[in-house]
């Protein structure tokens, strides 16, 4: 196994952070390619860590596993530059984006380019949850919950106790929402 | 303001298990309904930002900051989301073990991943009368939807082919 130093764990992750699209999976698997088949730094199993580490901690999945591998590479400073290299490139850019956002946003030939955008991610969130609802079609349980949860937003419940409530519920109802086949939720 | 920002998008980053996609329900909630920082056609350009941009979807909360307060704001509320997810995984990256045996904690995940579900559909059905209510906007919507259910087209062409398609018919 090689020895990366800070740098190029930076690198490495700037690589991922700039080159990576298509949502959270599309990203681990570059991180996976990158990191472990190219590179050889950590073996699969490391990886699979990373990941189940990366499920229980809040925030994006790839983020929290990219801090992890930093981190099992070389400790605090690999996880700092694991962290910086995966967002800067996107943090540069969506300045770049709220910069001209805020100078042509509201242009008369621009608007109609932004409406189209907009009328893009409701179909892209749209997309992700069809994605997210299927594995709960077979299982009433989680079928209440999801529709709980629901119902709960659409009272203007504040989101945040609506996700302390389901941890609550996840515990009360034990293995019930385990997905039945395969997967996972 | 920035201070407000920061509580803000603290609580938020702790508080998004299950995926990160409970993110754009909870800043939905606090920075549009609650504290009118941005408004809802704001709120989903930064959505679109977060998808052509590359990394994770979480990085639009740079454009809301920037929105709010500039520069600083940016920084601000990426340092704000990212923050406890980070301190998350380093102190898990040595206790996992232990961690990993203690069946509630990944069963009040799970629960959160199913409520998000919920809290996602919620979001859009906000979202969805502003951003997508004219025929054409429906239009688009419904393409998207389905060329990235069917097809293996990344989300970032469909976003900015998008953009094309409303120059030509949302004028």
């Amino acid at each position: 196994m090689d020895d990366p130093t800070v740098l190029d764990i930076f690198l490495v992750f700037t690589k991922i952070g700039a080159l990576s699209f298509g949502g959270p999976y599309a990203i681990l698997a570059y991180i996976e390619r990158e990191v472990v088949r190219e590179r050889g730094w950590l073996d699969a199993e490391e990886f699979a860590k990373a990941v189940g580490i990366a499920t229980l901690t809040p925030g994006p999945i790839a983020y929290s596993a990219a801090v992890y591998l930093g981190f099992r590479l070389r400790r605090l400073r690999g996880a700092a530059a694991a962290a910086f290299g995966l967002t800067w490139p996107a943090f540069v850019l969506a300045l770049a984006f709220a910069f001209a956002y805020e100078r042509f946003g509201s242009l008369p030939s621009v608007q109609p380019v932004l409406k189209g955008f907009e009328a893009a991610v409701i179909g892209l969130l749209l997309a992700i949850l069809w994605r997210m609802a299927k594995p709960l079609a077979r299982n009433p349980w989680a079928l209440v919950l999801a529709a709980a949860s629901f119902g709960a937003l659409l009272l203007r419940v504040n989101p945040g106790i609506v996700i302390l409530l389901a941890a609550v519920a996840g515990v009360l109802l034990r293995d019930r929402l385990a997905a039945r086949e395969g997967g996972g939720v | 303001m920035l201070l407000t920002l920061f509580l803000n998008t603290l609580k938020i980053g702790a508080l998004s298990f299950g995926g990160g996609y409970a993110i754009i329900s909870l800043l939905q909630y606090d920075l549009v309904t609650q504290l009118h920082l941005l408004s809802p056609g704001e709120f989903v350009d930064a959505i679109a930002v977060g998808q052509i941009t590359p990394g994770p979807l979480l990085i639009m909360a740079a454009f809301i900051g920037y929105r709010v307060a500039g520069v600083p704001g940016a920084i601000v509320a990426l340092t704000g989301l990212f923050l406890p997810c980070t301190l998350a995984v380093v102190v898990l990256a040595s206790t996992y073990e232990k961690v990993q045996g203690l069946a509630f904690v990944e069963r009040a995940i799970r629960g959160v991943s199913t409520a998000v579900v919920g809290l996602l559909a919620a979001a859009v059905i906000g979202l969805a009368p502003q951003a997508s209510a004219t025929l054409a906007s429906a239009g688009i919507a419904a393409a998207v939807f389905v060329l990235v259910t069917r097809t293996k087209i990344e989300p970032v062409a469909l976003v900015l082919a998008s953009g094309v398609v409303g120059l030509l018919l949302l004028r």
